[in-house]
């Protein structure tokens, strides 16, 4: 009876253990999938691995009401299914956004602008009955609490960005929104127009991308007294780009560092390692180190 | 005699022997345990004031119109290995250590531009040194006295913005040999905690441990080449411990 029961809890804990984990390089954290407007109608794949032995048929799908607990339905978008007896524990699977759309009521489609959504990736089966011998009656999650969401609204533009003028280059310092997850920051030279106006250049001279936590840009390759126009861009996590902010101009300016004012006061310094005076030192820091060892290995 | 003082006498010809043994066991000296000491750790800080304003020919002061009469903050590590303990302690040592000093570059006018500059530098150093710690150990005299001489190389650079500056088509980096000769003392934390300082002994191997201020004559400037004179004459301060 004793071993009866032994064996019982047994195979109720393998059976119960069963867990389907979700990961890869589009799953940020571990908890979020995110699709942007750009790869709406592009696979988005992820890889799932599994534990424990399946009581009955494993559903890998994306539920569109956040409902894992069952086996999917009309509303859902079926990934894939794997038999009771099929012992595959990992593998690669993909799905599209654009599917998942379809699913929803109303006029939803990958072109509605600046729709947001959330579902959920989720694995689910017929636990095996901890009271009998066979499974349960309803399926339930096995899966790892993954969101998916579809994002497809930018971010509100930054401020106009902050401009100091450096030695060939320009400080910008920009002030994106808390949705943003990174800032893009692009120059453009000034151009005379046929009236004489002043207007941005149709090509940038300078693109350049930063975190949020790093805000200020340093934009170098820049002409010295030449008055550029720079705007900067918010970048979402699903890399939805804002619209461009307001331009802020600046202009790079010359400045002597410490190494020119020394040369400007006749200083001799050519650079390099003083090998010719070096030879002796390094020959004595080398018997140091030599004597050094050979202590050290004697004690 | 009577009954009484005959049973006491005996008492005391049997407890004598227990009692001499007690004696014995609280007065005997075991000394302190040691661990072996053969070398030791020192880390310090120092203001360190290149003269690269007396360089020879200088038609300025460079130095001194970018970073002001300001120090580099130099934070230094040196490693010692001793080859003889008696009559004091001799060894030789290597340090290195990393020392920078940002300033605002210069626009033509004069005034401060938004750009920044730095001269940055790593001391490295060997030398051979001795430490009179005899007094210490033996009279109790919690302060050792104690000589460096030896070698210096120091890499160093200088930057504007975020790229090595050049002028006049000389890149601002490079290297400078020298040599120095510094004095110091050493007081012995030891004597403040001497039960602390065993189990210091006993736990990691740390024998002695010190605070110790010392003043550093050194020549950097490849021996009298001309260029950048790295030279200083500065106090450095610091803890070491002995291991």
């Amino acid at each position: 009876m004793r071993l009866t029961f032994v064996g019982l809890m047994l195979f109720a804990s393998t059976a119960l253990g069963q867990t389907v984990t979700f990961s890869g390089t589009n799953i940020q954290d571990g908890k979020e999938l995110i699709v942007s407007r750009e790869n709406c109608a592009i696979p988005r794949s992820f890889t799932w691995t599994r534990t424990g032995t399946l009581c009955d048929t494993l559903y890998i799908f994306i539920s569109t009401d956040n409902t894992c607990n069952r086996v999917p339905g009309a509303a859902d978008v079926a990934i894939e299914d794997f038999a009771a007896a099929d012992t595959t524990t990992t593998g690669n699977l993909s799905f599209r956004m654009s599917e998942v759309l379809d699913r929803l009521d109303g006029d939803v489609s990958c072109e509605t602008a600046d729709l947001e959504r959330t579902f959920k990736l989720c694995a689910s089966t017929a636990r095996a009955s901890a009271t009998t011998t066979g499974c349960e009656v309803t399926a339930s999650s096995v899966g790892s609490a993954v969101n998916v969401r579809y994002d497809a609204k930018a971010p509100a533009p930054p401020a106009a960005p902050t401009v100091t003028g450096l030695d060939k280059a320009l400080s910008v310092t920009v002030t994106a929104p808390d949705d943003a997850e990174s800032i893009r920051v692009r120059v453009f030279p000034l151009v005379t127009d046929a009236d004489g106006g002043v207007s941005q250049g149709p090509t940038d001279v300078g693109d350049k991308t930063q975190s949020l936590s790093n805000p200020t840009f340093r934009m170098e390759s820049l002409e010295n007294g030449v008055e550029y126009a720079v705007v900067a861009y918010a970048v979402d996590a699903a890399q939805n780009e804002s619209s461009a902010s307001a331009a802020a101009n600046g202009r790079p300016v010359a400045s002597q560092g410490f190494f020119d004012a020394y040369v400007g006061a006749d200083g001799k310094e050519t650079g390099g390692c003083g090998a010719a005076g070096g030879g002796i030192a390094g020959s004595a820091v080398l018997a140091v180190l030599g004597f050094w060892l050979s202590r050290r290995k004697q004690s | 005699m009577s009954r009484a003082k005959a049973l006491g006498l005996a008492a005391l010809a049997v407890a004598l022997p227990a009692w001499g043994q007690d004696i014995a066991a609280i007065t005997v000296d075991e000394g302190p345990i040691q661990s072996p000491r053969t070398g030791g750790i020192q880390f310090r800080l120092s203001g360190y004031l290149p003269l690269i304003d007396e360089e020879e020919g200088l038609n300025g002061t460079p130095y001194e119109d970018t970073f002001g009469d300001a120090s580099l903050l130099v934070f230094e590590l040196e490693l010692q290995r001793y080859f003889y303990q008696g009559i004091g302690t001799a060894g030789v040592g290597v340090s290195a250590g990393y020392g920078e000093k940002y300033a605002a570059a210069k626009l033509e006018s004069g005034a401060n531009a938004a750009e920044r500059t730095a001269l940055r530098v790593i001391p490295l150093e060997v030398h051979g040194l001795y430490k009179f710690d005899y007094a210490a150990f033996e009279w109790g005299i919690p302060l050792v006295p104690y000589g460096k001489l030896g070698l210096n190389y120091i890499p160093w650079w200088i930057t504007k913005g975020s790229s090595t500056e050049s002028a006049l088509g000389r890149r601002a980096a490079g290297g400078k040999w020298g040599w120095h000769a510094t004095g110091g003392i050493q007081f012995m934390l030891d004597v403040l905690e001497p039960r602390f300082a065993r189990d210091f002994d006993s736990d990691v191997g740390v024998n002695h441990s010190y605070v110790f201020a010392e003043y550093s004559y050194a020549d950097v400037d490849n021996f009298g080449k001309p260029g950048l004179n790295l030279s200083s004459r500065r106090w450095m301060f610091g803890l070491a411990l002995d291991y």
